[in-house]
């Protein structure tokens, strides 16, 4: 303890300070102020534990009801056709039935508003079931709705920008199964398209080929 | 910080900060109220200080300005005696019988301007230099060895009225 200037403390000062040093705060205080702090820290620790309980039901939350990806972030497309599936699995309302071609034009401009809609070949001539626009792993598409010749449903997702997509090549369709379901993602010119059809994965394959040979000339 | 820690830091600092804390509020419960709020700021805020050297320094600092933030509030609670206070039983143990000059150095330092009750405790508790002093009231050391020359003529005077 440094002494604060000797030569000052005169006989009167020894006094003051040796009164002074008779307030004695004695072994209560002591004992209240780390008793409070232990209590603190107890209701710290615990508040600690339920904020961490609870920021892990949030990220549990978002997880489940949000999309992980940044608008403007490129998607593999094996996880866009995976959502996709999920998507058309879950059950979903149309903006409209039996659309005319200016009713997709018309919705399509609203996501891709300087393009015109591209449907594969032969697709552009077939009245869809229905349509609408849908956000998917933070890709908006056009999502148009056929029937098959054999009574399933063709979901057709339009995405105008290609690069969105990462894997997506022009040449061969990409085909995956999710259970009972199959999709396929190809791309003609600047535009991407993401089949998901339903059956049995070899025989929707067959369709989806047949059709492709059939409906999608680019499709060798 | 470790409840060791802390206990360790308590027990190097809690006397001299409630000798403070007593010759600013003056009274000893709120003293002893002005200490437990101290290290309840140090417990919070402990990081903050990176130099652990300045340890005392920054507990007395908080203390007074702990003291001036809630002065007008302590003043009124100065008003109630003791025995009106029972929520500080127990805590402060001061043996008023044998120290009765205590509690009147106390009382009469109380009298003084804050601006010279300050420095002349803070140089009685023998805890800091006169630079010491002045960095931790943040006035000029000139200032510190004027004030304390009149605040011990004024509290001489007082308690040879007493």
């Amino acid at each position: 303890m440094p002494d604060p200037d000797p030569d000052h403390l005169d006989e009167f000062d020894e006094a003051m300070t040796r009164e002074l040093g008779h307030l004695s705060p004695g072994i209560g205080l002591r004992e209240a102020i780390i008793d409070r702090y232990r209590r603190g820290r107890r209701v710290q620790f615990v508040g600690m534990i339920s904020s961490c309980a609870v920021a892990v039901l949030f990220v549990l939350f978002m997880a489940h009801s949000l999309p992980w990806t940044a608008p403007g972030q490129r998607v593999a497309a094996a996880t866009y056709m995976k959502d996709a599936v999920i998507f058309i699995e879950s059950g979903f309302q149309l903006a409209a039935k039996r659309p005319g071609k200016q009713v997709l034009q018309d919705l399509y401009h609203t996501i891709a508003p300087a393009t015109a809609l591209q449907l594969p070949d032969d697709l552009a001539d077939t009245v869809p079931a229905g349509c609408r626009t849908v956000d998917i792993d933070g890709v908006e598409a056009l999502l148009v709705c056929y029937y098959l010749e054999n009574g399933e449903q063709l979901h057709l997702f339009v995405i105008s920008d290609p690069a969105r997509l990462r894997g997506v090549t022009a040449d061969q369709p990409e085909f995956e199964s999710h259970g009972h379901w199959i999709s396929a993602a190809w791309r003609q010119d600047d535009t991407v398209y993401v089949a998901v059809a339903t059956g049995d994965p070899a025989q929707v394959r067959q369709l989806l080929v047949r059709h492709g040979r059939r409906l999608f000339s680019h499709w060798s | 910080m470790t409840s060791k820690e802390f206990s360790a830091i308590v027990d190097e600092h809690y006397e001299g900060l409630y000798r403070f804390a007593c010759s600013l509020t003056g009274n000893q419960p709120d003293g002893a109220d002005l200490v437990q709020q101290t290290f309840l700021i140090w417990a919070k805020k402990h990081w903050q200080l990176r130099d652990k050297s300045k340890t005392k320094t920054w507990l007395f600092t908080t203390l007074r300005r702990e003291f001036l933030r809630g002065h007008k509030r302590r003043a009124k609670m100065f008003a109630e005696t003791e025995e009106n206070n029972p929520a500080n039983e127990g805590v402060v143990q001061a043996d008023q019988d044998q120290h009765l000059d205590a509690t009147l150095v106390l009382e009469k330092m109380n009298q003084l301007p804050l601006e010279y009750r300050e420095p002349l405790c803070l140089f009685y508790l023998k805890e800091f230099s006169y630079q010491e002093i002045a960095e931790l009231l943040e006035v000029p050391i000139g200032t510190i060895m004027s004030r304390l020359s009149r605040a011990k003529k004024q509290l001489r005077h007082k308690l040879d009225h007493a």
